[in-house]
């Protein structure tokens, strides 16, 4: 961490503590809430990094046979922009893939994608992020989407160059592709 | 309804530390950690966010945030339930910035036991609380003032009737006071 990163975490600790010692009441998270954090918390994404690498290799095999949708049951949309592909979106079961054919190649140790998913029941200024993700060959790559919040109603998906790591918000200054979707 | 409280004793155990343990990956850790921690988290987004919907949406956003700062934790600057504060916190202010919001905290203080929270959520507490009131009035009034309302800095200018600058330096001098008292305090 920078000396700058560090010491704006020391500041905001104190301003916490403060927080904390003027006193903030207490109450249990709900059940379902904590359950949905564990469900996207770094286990499921471990376990999305397996299922990812999985995946690739059975589509591999569907993507020739081209019923690479079918593997998810959802709707499928292409690419515009920079990207060629599609997107494979299944709202009710809450999963999807991306396909990706020529995307340029990134250098993770300096940025990285990252998927946003545009929710119509949402306030379109926060989409949900879809996960962040490498380009490391050339040719078609196939990537699962990660999404960290439910997904009530998609409508549009974009892919974006973020810092390595991803962000929590975006600021939009790279937009590599985008997909309109209607299919929930 | 617990409270995090200065009534505290500073003397009671730090509790093993999890943030390390979700930082390697630890199997377990996670869980762990949202046990621990998730009540703290929840309520302080319920003091910050807009309803219901918006804090369980902010407290998925926080965790996620929290697994990937976990490895940045750092005991000797303050405990982990402050850290998870200042996480969470943070992340709060920050949706409702985008928002076009400024933080608004609706402050619901009391003076009731701290049962239900964390050995080291108190600890960092009343340490705080102990400097606090060892700031100049000024001092502590700007900072409160800064914490539970969503007044801006010249407006808590405004309220106080001093300069802008004075504002600042009363809460820069006043956080570095309680920054160096919690690491005293954890390191003594």
């Amino acid at each position: 961490m920078n000396p700058q990163d560090a010491e704006r975490d020391a500041m905001e600790m104190a301003e916490a503590a403060a927080m904390l010692a003027e006193g903030i009441p207490l109450e249990p998270m709900p059940a379902e809430l904590q359950e949905r954090v564990l469900r996207s918390g770094p286990r499921r994404r471990s376990g999305w990094v397996l299922f990812g690498a999985a995946a690739a290799a059975i589509l591999v095999m569907a993507l020739a046979a081209g019923f690479w949708p079918r593997a998810v049951g959802g709707t499928t949309v292409a690419w515009s922009g920079e990207a060629r592909g599609e997107v494979v979106w299944n709202g009710a079961e809450q999963k999807g893939l991306m396909r990706f054919v020529g995307m340029k190649r990134n250098d993770p140790r300096s940025s990285v994608y990252q998927l946003w998913i545009f929710d119509g029941e949402r306030d379109e200024r926060y989409p949900v992020d879809g996960g962040v993700f490498s380009i490391e060959r050339e040719g078609e790559v196939t990537v699962p989407i990660v999404a960290k919040l439910p997904v009530r109603r998609a409508v549009l998906f974009a892919v974006t160059v973020e810092a390595p790591g991803g962000v929590v918000v975006s600021k939009r200054e790279q937009i590599v592709a985008t997909a309109k979707y209607g299919g929930d | 309804m617990a409270l995090v409280t200065k009534s505290a004793s500073v003397s009671a155990p730090l509790e093993a530390r999890l943030l390390p343990r979700v930082a390697a990956g630890e199997p377990g850790a996670v869980r762990e950690c949202v046990e621990r921690y998730g009540g703290l988290v929840w309520s302080i987004a319920r003091r910050y966010a807009e309803g219901r919907e918006d804090a369980e949406d902010a407290v998925q956003e926080i965790f996620i945030d929290l697994w990937r700062s976990a490895g940045r934790f750092d005991e000797r600057v303050a405990g982990e339930a402050t850290f998870v504060a200042m996480i969470a916190r943070r992340r709060l202010i920050d949706r409702r910035r985008a928002k076009g919001r400024r933080p608004e905290l609706v402050a619901e203080k009391g003076e009731a036991t701290a049962s239900g929270t964390t050995l080291d959520t108190m600890l960092d507490a009343q340490i705080a609380a102990r400097e606090m009131e060892n700031l100049r009035p000024e001092q502590r009034e700007a900072l409160q003032l800064s914490i539970w309302t969503d007044l801006s800095h010249p407006e808590i200018a405004e309220r106080m009737g001093v300069p802008l600058g004075t504002v600042k330096s009363y809460l820069r001098r006043g956080l570095l006071q309680l920054r160096f008292a919690l690491s005293v305090g954890r390191n003594v």
